[in-house]
């Protein structure tokens, strides 16, 4: 009986372990399965995010670097011969612009530092860096280094707006590396060197650009000859010599060549040739003003009109109002009655609390697309001709560009400009006008015979280039020397 | 209480205890992995009701819990695919949309948006636009059709990275011939599940002289375990659509034949995402995807 109940309660014993066995590992099978089941590593408020973030790769489709491109790109390579540039404003010579691309990335990226140098520290040092060997780009305008960056690295087009305007940027060699065997040319030898930039900016500010990558093979970006022979044979260069290197003659000399005349004023050492162009401004047709009137989300259908005493013809439609001027300007918004939103020109859905830079970049790229549609008579290149951020609103201006040169109305370079604060488009002015290239191609006017008597009208220092200059005068143009005085 | 009955009780709780959780935490597991038989027959009434007929068996299958795959997607990361290729003659080139591998034969071009071309000499064009010509036929039985898509195979499995953590693979999907060349078509895998990236190669005397489409030649860094919308709430989607379409576009049913996951491509800045996406098809033919974290609609 005794014996019994001592099996009886060894068996109890066995069962109670067994139990609180069981009840551990419940504990741990819930713990292990179902305690953490809710922490998912990627929620639907990634999803959301990232939904967000998609639409903004939808910005790298209309990132289109021929806007902030340069309008002049110069090789020197001292042994080799007589400097190469090249007219690349819009777009052209897209080529050769791309070139410096990787140089970019590793100056401006997160290998490079910046220092501004003092005026006369950096002045000097541009003028000797331009009698060696040098990678020259010139803008257009003061443009910021942060837009002229993201336009070039689509790694970097969410950054901010940066406080350094440049205008003139030198990339030139620092250290000898060695020899590297070409990728194009296994026989071929060239030598490469570590490099730097020097930029400056029309009121004489200096930045040096530096970077702590050193190049250790031919793939690496580096600074060589390469880039200079690559483009030594191309049929669009220009043999050209600065002003502050430039033999000028006695004449010059006399007449104050030295002090009249901007040191990076590219002297062609042979004629161009250019499409002569066609243009006039003309009061738009009513097709021509419904189309516009679209590009700003009025329907033409639906939006009422009124014509003013001094020609002005006004469109609008609950608030938003469009004026068309006789003389072919187009304003949205004259009176500042109702903002355009971003969301309402972006093609895709999207809307937040900051917009930022590249918001308003890509907003005014598809109005200028979308105006330039409208405008279906005018063959010509858009560039971003000036950028002015107060902190608070960005002003945004695009000008005219035929065959890599600039079209200047009237002495103006603005045909298009934007507005843009708080997310909404304050106000646009499009000035519409008929730019198109005719079939016939003619030499430029020569540039030193030009130049001479320009310099003799002006006294202040001036830097001179080939342009377009079109007037109410006539209708055709061809290629000139013009002026543009230095602040 | 004497300690032998202390013991009895004891054991009686626990077997009480263990019972319930054991229950409690066979209800969790269930009701995770299975949807319940009541919200099945209330959610198929609804859909019924709409017109959208969804088979039972879709619904009463285990859950599908995908998960989802991140990396990034840098220019560095894009040249290794130059390495990969094993060939010094391919100059690189790098530009606003993505990279160039420039040879004297061919050249091959992978955007950072995974968008892909091949071109040779023997053919420039875009080899899926050759398919909306008239002439290529839908190949079943044909000698042709296993080496063509062989070659296409070796072809494209050369740029896939050999990532073993999370593996991409291609699988055919068709075989078009017109005359002497052929048109494979392919579907990019990731861990054996089908993503969105289609990719056409031509095939002509032997070998690939074109091809177009997408495809990932970068492997993910990570597999994260993911919230979903659920089929249900797809299949609620769905219907939705179908109850917002005019009477004109309405067709009398609507009955779901085939419900299938997939993978697409998401991009933040320089960070790629595959997503789980859930594609309804109906016996028409006609189809929807779904991005199935979010619910929302799927547009590649």
């Amino acid at each position: 009986m005794i014996e019994r109940e001592k099996i009886r309660e060894i068996f109890k014993s066995i069962v109670l372990c067994i139990l609180l066995v069981a009840l551990v590992c419940l504990c741990v099978v819930y713990i292990l399965s179902f305690s953490g089941a809710k922490t998912y590593e990627f929620t639907k408020n990634d999803m959301e995010k990232i939904s967000e973030g998609s639409l903004r790769t939808e910005y790298l489709s209309h990132w289109d670097v021929s806007f902030a491109s340069p309008a002049f790109v110069g090789f020197s390579s001292k042994n080799e011969g007589e400097n190469i540039g090249f007219y690349t404003l819009g777009g052209e010579n897209a080529e050769v612009y791309a070139e410096v691309f990787p140089l970019f990335e590793k100056l401006f990226g997160k290998d490079g530092y910046s220092e501004k140098l003092d005026a006369r520290e950096g002045e000097t040092l541009f003028r000797s860096l331009l009698a060696g060997d040098y990678i020259y780009l010139s803008y257009a305008s003061d443009l910021p280094l942060s837009v002229i960056v993201s336009m070039t690295d689509r790694e970097a087009v969410y950054q901010g707006m940066s406080d350094e305007y440049i205008s003139e940027l030198l990339i030139v060699p620092k250290d000898y590396l060695g020899k590297i065997v070409s990728d194009e040319d296994e026989t071929r030898e060239t030598d490469i060197y570590s490099f730097y930039a020097l930029a400056r900016d029309s009121h004489g500010n200096y930045y040096r650009y530096s970077t702590e990558f050193i190049p250790a093979n031919g793939r690496d970006p580096a600074f060589h000859k390469n880039y200079y022979l690559t483009y030594i044979k191309a049929e669009n260069r220009l043999p050209y010599e600065f002003a502050c290197v430039w033999e000028a003659d006695d004449f010059f000399t006399e007449n104050g060549f030295s002090k009249k005349v901007k040191d990076t004023s590219v002297i062609p050492l042979t004629g161009i040739s250019r499409p002569t162009v066609f243009s006039e401004s003309y009061m738009m047709t009513e097709t021509e003003m419904a189309d516009l009137l679209e590009v700003f989300s009025l329907n033409p259908e639906k939006a009422s009109s009124y014509a003013e005493e001094n020609g002005n013809i006004f469109y609008f439609e609950k608030g938003k109002h469009l004026c068309f001027q006789p003389n072919g300007v187009m304003i949205y918004n004259l009176h500042n009655t109702e903002p355009l939103p971003l969301e309402n020109i972006f093609p895709w859905s999207f809307a937040k609390e900051d917009y930022g830079t590249a918001d308003y970049l890509v907003a005014s790229f598809l109005m200028v697309k979308a105006l330039s549609e409208a405008n279906a008579e005018t063959e010509c290149d858009f560039y971003i001709s000036g950028i002015y951020y107060d902190g608070e609103t960005l002003k945004i201006c695009f000008g005219y560009a035929v065959s890599g040169l600039p079209v200047y109305f009237e002495g103006q370079t603005d045909m298009i400009v934007f507005e843009f604060s708080s997310g909404v488009l304050q106000t646009a002015e499009y000035c519409f006008r008929i730019v198109q290239k005719t079939s016939e191609t003619r030499a430029a006017q020569d540039f030193v015979w030009a130049l001479r008597s320009l310099i003799l009208k002006n006294e202040e220092s001036r830097r001179y280039f080939y342009g377009y200059y079109v007037s109410e005068k006539q209708s055709y143009f061809d290629v000139l020397v013009l002026e543009e005085k230095q602040p | 209480m004497h300690w032998k009955d202390l013991k009895t009780f004891a054991i009686a709780v626990l077997f009480i205890v263990n019972t319930a959780f054991a229950v409690f935490i066979f209800n969790h597991w269930y009701t995770d992995t299975y949807y319940r038989n009541t919200l099945i027959d209330s959610s198929l009434s609804v859909f019924e009701a709409g017109g959208l007929h969804v088979d039972r068996s879709f619904l009463e299958k285990k859950k599908e819990k995908p998960p989802v795959y991140m990396g990034t997607a840098e220019f560095d990361r894009f040249s290794e695919i130059a390495e990969r290729l094993n060939d010094k003659s391919y100059l690189l080139k790098k530009e606003k949309n993505g990279i160039y591998l420039i040879g004297e034969q061919d050249t091959f071009f992978f955007g950072y948006d995974f968008s892909f071309a091949y071109g040779t000499g023997a053919f420039s064009g875009k080899t899926s636009s050759l398919l909306l010509e008239e002439g290529w036929l839908l190949l079943n039985e044909d000698g042709q059709k296993e080496s063509s898509e062989r070659i296409a195979e070796k072809f494209l499995q050369k740029l896939l990275p050999a990532d073993k953590k999370f593996e991409y693979a291609v699988i055919c999907l068709a075989v078009y011939g017109s005359g002497e060349e052929r048109i494979a078509v392919f579907s990019q895998t990731i861990d054996d599940i089908p993503t969105e990236h289609k990719l056409y190669c031509l095939i002509s005397d032997g070998k690939v002289i074109g091809a177009d489409g997408k495809i990932s030649v970068i492997a993910p860094s990570e597999r994260k375990k993911a919230e979903n919308t659920g089929l249900c709430n797809i299949l609620f989607e769905e219907k939705a659509y179908i109850d917002s379409l005019e009477e004109s576009e309405r067709k009398p049913s609507y009955t779901v034949e085939n419900i299938s996951y997939s993978y697409g491509t998401y991009f933040d800045e320089n960070v790629f995402y595959f997503i789980p996406l859930c594609k309804i098809t109906y016996e028409d033919g006609e189809s929807r995807i779904y991005n199935f974290i979010s619910g929302e609609p799927y547009e590649p």
